[in-house]
């Protein structure tokens, strides 16, 4: 996917579930663009997010920046997994 | 021959520290300034998002919507009006219904059973407002509950009259006939107490407390009489439901 298809894709879903509202398509939003490596935007969208939704209660509150820990895990989880698990090893032919 | 093989050990793209470094600091400035600023920059985000958070509002506001939020509206005032037509009528009930030779205190229930143990209540006057140990309590009018046993500066424990283990002498009013019982305590508002069998009883009669300031401490609930057995066995209750009690009088005689 194109690096703007991917920016487009995941903010309109994060900003789709921000306006519907409808909180898990933000969250998809964010590790969409985790997942995909645009991390850096993950996080602001994350704070972004967090700043919009304010503090959160009850589990959630020991956390306190919920989306953005969300796009920090997703965007670690690619940095140490993603080689293993998507078509990163070139085939070399001799 | 042509041979594909894949390497083993997954390689990884070679990044710029640099960049990898800047793009770390410039999350971890968001962070902590969201971390320190949080509330002033929500406030400046919702202001920004207000007219599209307006316009979308503005979508999804139909006819059905909009009754369907006058109706909950609606409700919502209703439900507090008859709170409150519930509330006046039970102090106009509990007020002026005194009479001569006693004043009453009126005393807001603010625990219960089963919030509060050994079928106790604990009320909001003290010894401020003259309650001292001793003192009747009544639901209002005659209906009494119990006596008070405790009493700090601005509360009071009332012990009920059903506390288990609480004997109490009353008679049973069965039309003209006037029988006298001792009530013994059972918890939760109920009472038990032995009658002489063929003594006539009925579920309904009430019982009142023997002495001159009487007053209704239960009613007949249940009477269970046993073929071949000397007595029967009675059992009563509060009139009033003790887990509803919202508002309860402390009776002092003046004379």
């Amino acid at each position: 996917m194109s690096s703007r298809i991917t920016y487009a894709v995941s903010f309109l879903l994060a900003a789709g579930g921000f306006l519907w509202p409808f909180w898990p398509l933000s969250v998809l939003g964010i590790i969409l663009s985790a997942l995909t490596g645009r991390w850096i935007f993950a996080v602001f969208m994350g704070l972004l997010l967090d700043v919009a939704w304010s503090i959160p209660t009850g589990v959630w509150d020991t956390i306190y920046l919920p989306f953005t820990a969300l796009a920090v895990v997703v965007a670690l989880l690619r940095y140490f997994f993603a080689d293993y698990f998507l078509d990163r090893s070139p085939t070399d032919t001799l | 021959m042509r041979t594909n093989y894949t390497s083993l050990a997954p390689r990884r793209k070679p990044r710029s520290p640099w960049r990898v470094a800047l793009a770390l600091a410039a999350a971890a400035l968001a962070v902590g300034a969201v971390l320190i600023w949080r509330g002033a920059l929500g406030g400046v985000f919702w202001q920004l998002a207000s007219p599209v958070v307006a316009l979308r509002d503005s979508f999804s506001v139909t006819k059905v919507a909009a009754l369907t939020d006058e109706l909950a509206r609606a409700k919502a005032l209703a439900a507090d009006r008859d709170i409150l037509a519930a509330e006046n009528t039970q102090l106009r009930q509990l007020l002026g219904r005194a009479p001569a030779g006693e004043t009453r205190v009126l005393a807001s229930v603010l625990q219960r059973p089963p919030g509060t143990p050994y079928d106790t209540l604990l009320v909001d006057v003290g010894a401020r407002h003259g309650v001292v140990v001793g003192q009747q309590v009544s639901a209002g009018g005659s209906v009494m509950l119990g006596d008070v046993t405790t009493v700090n500066d601005a509360t009071s424990v009332i012990t009920l009259y059903s506390a288990p283990g609480r004997e109490l002498a009353a008679v049973l009013t069965h039309g003209a006939i006037s029988v006298p019982l001792t009530l013994s305590g059972q918890g939760a508002g109920s009472f038990v107490a032995e009658l002489p069998s063929g003594t006539q009883v009925a579920v309904g009669d009430s019982v009142v407390l023997t002495g001159v300031a009487g007053g209704i401490p239960g009613t007949v609930s249940a009477v269970v009489a046993k073929e071949g057995e000397s007595f029967v066995k009675v059992y009563l209750h509060l009139p009033v439901n003790l887990f509803d009690l919202r508002y309860v009088e402390v009776v002092e005689h003046t004379h």
